[in-house]
């Protein structure tokens, strides 16, 4: 009897740890993750929780739609547990490039659409999920620019899913007491005309700075004059009979744009180096117009949060950019987008996660709106899933503005020494504005610079 | 066992070799061995062909080159002048001043050298704002248009040297009053019993004295007026019209927004280099015996 009771217990003992055992036995995948900021949640990023739950902040409920745990309900059997780094904006590009020189085993990296082509061509990201993406592009639509934008020599790197759009921001009753609208400012000829009474004006009866800021030497406008280069029929490079790159923007319209620039500069525009300041400016009412980005939305509907989005857009008006007279909207849109390392220890399970956010509409709204950001494409914008509740935020009338400059946007080339040529070009753009260099003189000179860039 | 014995002092120091060899020399020469090959983030992964001295040719072929190194002679010459001049006269100053006077100045001068680079760059950004920053208030104020002190090349290259020679200076105030304080005061007395005019006491006696200080002073600011990229790269970023890019900064750009790892590499050897023509002319100019 003593013997059967022992068997009884031991018997039990071994299935109940053993039921204990399986009841637990989940598969845990650490996702190791590289990337920026995120103002909408410091602890929580979007993906999914972070860190080791510890934390005292409150896991805020549109969590649930975050895409780790759409994919932790999709996939009952297994937990992924975020590991990620935080790196600001200002030194990302280096914590990247140390990250591609040590080989670290990131399963994720965001990226910013501008160093697609050069972080392709260091051989640390993989394309082999490249047929995936582009499948997906022509699915759901994806915009072209932004499917041109994060291929690199006929690979997709991943899915461009964000982006902004730049926009003009105006005071209307400083644009109105100068007998102006704003369709008289949306062409690039009617802002001209129209700046120096805006500026004159802003400054005589509504005591601000001056009519326009424009941003200058903001890492995120160097290339900021480039919508009005393609509008023109230019581009930054093209290619020719043979097949090879060559720079786009020796000509014409290249002239026209630094030209319009340095024109709007003479008109009244302010530059303005502190551009960190500027939304701050023309939140204070410092300038009639502002030259920034959809990114603003929060800042002018935060700042009056009584009013009615009526109410907001008789204030404050909102163009994506100035159009050159018979010309198409073309704005420059750059975008972010995750790329997987080719030494990424999970890299299926990391693409299982994007995709599931890029397909579920929910998800991948929930992360719109965190990030602040737009979509690329007109399937995420007309979706009721992100449509109804931004619109909630963002007025309307604005909506519309920045869906127009997402869709007329332009890339930038995909190519791996972009930066330098960016550079040149930048650079005759400020001998031209602020160095008294004819704009076919500082062109010549970037042209040469870009082809010898171009030669290696 | 007593013939291991001059061997002690040795293995002592051997630790400390290994380290300094290990952080000073090893790193030398691997940027040594960057600066000659073909080295940037597109092939870091992959093989580095040796390309000999092509990228100090690609350095001094680059139209930026010559721009960088005349605004680091406009950046160091003002920069390292100011301070000698204005530390020295301010120490002096304060070595003449009433005990209670000099102990009650002394830390508040030494503010500035203590203020990171980071807190430094940004609080002369919103001095120096157009918008929002205090002197343009007083500009306007006063009935002018407000100045772009960073957005105009000459007014941006005069805001960073403000800015580091107010950064500075505290280093060069603290050296040469503790040099003046060391003098012995019984030659001061000795001095006025022999009937020495003050000229004739601060050129042939201050002077020697201070000399050796003065060399050191100037060896250390003239490297860290050199190498102060940090405070340009906050406060301009090296424009407008790279007007404030000086040589150093110049390869931090290089290397880390562009990726051109050897480019950058050789920057920062013609950098060091530059800086040793300098100490060594200070050498010959002070005339100074650093070793008895």
């Amino acid at each position: 009897m003593k013997k059967f009771a022992l068997s009884v217990l031991i018997l039990s003992l071994v299935l109940g740890l053993g039921l204990v055992g399986f009841a637990e036995e989940k598969e845990v995948i650490t996702l190791k993750v590289m990337t920026t900021p995120h103002p909408g949640a410091p602890h929580y990023g979007y993906l999914g929780p972070i860190g080791d739950g510890t934390t005292e902040e409150e896991i805020p409920e549109w969590y649930e739609n975050s895409p780790v745990v759409v994919y932790e309900k999709n996939n009952p059997g297994v937990e992924i547990k975020l590991d990620v780094d935080v790196v600001p904006k200002s030194n990302y590009t280096k914590q990247l490039y140390l990250a591609v020189s040590a080989n670290k085993k990131y399963d994720l990296v965001r990226i910013d659409e501008m160093q697609v082509a050069q972080l392709a061509e260091t051989g640390y990201f993989t394309p082999q999920f490249s047929e995936e993406y582009k499948q997906w592009a022509e699915e759901k639509g994806l915009y072209p620019n932004f499917v041109d934008g994060s291929t690199y020599e006929g690979d997709m790197y991943g899915v461009l899913d964000r982006t902004g759009s730049r926009a003009i921001w105006v005071w209307k009753d400083v644009l109105h007491a100068a007998g102006y609208t704003m369709e008289d400012i949306s062409t690039a000829e009617g802002l001209l005309d129209a700046l120096p009474d805006i500026t004159k004006t802003a400054k005589e009866e509504f005591d601000m700075s001056g009519g326009l800021e424009y941003p200058f030497d903001a890492g995120w406008v160097v290339d900021q004059s480039w919508g009005w280069l393609y509008q023109l029929g230019g581009s930054i490079l093209e290619k020719n009979e043979d097949g090879e790159w060559v720079p786009g923007f020796n000509n014409e319209a290249g002239v026209k744009t630094l030209n319009y620039i340095k024109d709007l500069v003479e008109a009244g525009a302010t530059l303005q180096r502190d551009w960190q300041w500027m939304l701050a400016n023309f939140m204070d009412r410092k300038y009639a117009m502002t030259y920034e980005g959809s990114w603003a939305v929060s800042a002018v509907t935060s700042a009056y949060p009584d009013k009615s989005h009526e109410e907001l857009t008789d204030m404050v008006g909102v163009i994506p950019t100035t159009v050159f007279e018979g010309k198409k909207l073309r704005a420059l849109a750059g975008g972010w987008m995750w790329m997987i390392p080719r030494a990424a220890p999970n890299p299926e399970v990391a693409h299982d996660v994007i995709m599931t956010m890029l397909n579920n509409r929910e998800s991948y709204a929930h992360m719109l709106i965190q990030e602040g950001n737009l979509p690329t494409s007109e399937w995420m914008f007309e979706a009721p899933q992100y449509k109804s509740k931004v619109t909630k935020d963002i007025p309307e009338p604005w909506y519309e503005q920045f869906q127009r400059g997402v869709a007329g946007g332009v890339h930038r080339p995909s190519l791996a020494t972009y930066s330098q040529i960016q550079k040149a070009f930048w650079d005759a753009t400020q001998k031209v504005v602020v160095g008294g260099v004819s704009a076919e003189k500082a062109l010549d000179s970037a042209a040469n610079q870009v082809e010898k860039i171009l030669e290696g | 066992m007593h013939k291991y014995r001059a061997f002690v002092p040795y293995i002592f120091l051997f630790p400390a070799l290994a380290i300094l060899f290990f952080f000073q020399f090893f790193a030398w020469g691997w940027n040594i061995n960057i600066a000659l090959r073909d080295v940037t983030i597109m092939n870091f992964r992959r093989a580095w062909p040796f390309v000999g001295l092509e990228n100090f040719r690609d350095i001094f072929t680059d139209p930026v080159t010559l721009i960088t190194l005349r605004n680091t002679a406009i950046f160091a010459t003002t920069g390292i002048l100011s301070q000698l001049l204005i530390g020295t006269g301010i120490a002096y100053l304060l070595f003449r001043a009433e005990r209670k006077v000099e102990n009650f100045f002394r830390p508040i001068f030494i503010i500035p050298w203590l203020t990171s680079v980071l807190v430094a760059s940004f609080g002369w950004r919103l001095v120096l704002g157009r918008d929002t920053g205090i002197v343009n208030m007083v500009i306007s104020s006063l009935g002018f248009e407000p100045i772009s002190f960073i957005g105009r090349p000459v007014t941006a290259m005069l805001a960073i040297v403000i800015a580091n020679i107010w950064r500075g200076t505290p280093f060069t105030i603290l050296l040469m009053n503790s040099a003046m304080t060391s003098i012995n005061p019984q030659l001061v007395e000795a001095s006025k019993i022999d009937g020495a005019s003050q000229w004739t006491f601060y050129t042939k006696i201050a002077l020697p004295i201070l000399k050796p200080f003065i060399l050191m002073n100037t060896i250390l600011i003239t490297v860290w007026t050199i190498n102060a990229y940090g405070l340009i790269l906050n406060m301009t970023g090296g424009g407008p019209l790279n007007a404030t890019r000086v040589f150093p900064l110049h390869g931090y750009l290089a290397a880390f927004s562009e990726g051109r790892f050897s480019f950058a590499a050789g920057i920062t050897m013609l950098s060091v280099a530059m800086t040793l023509v300098l100490i060594f002319f200070y050498l010959r100019f002070y005339d100074v015996e650093l070793v008895d």
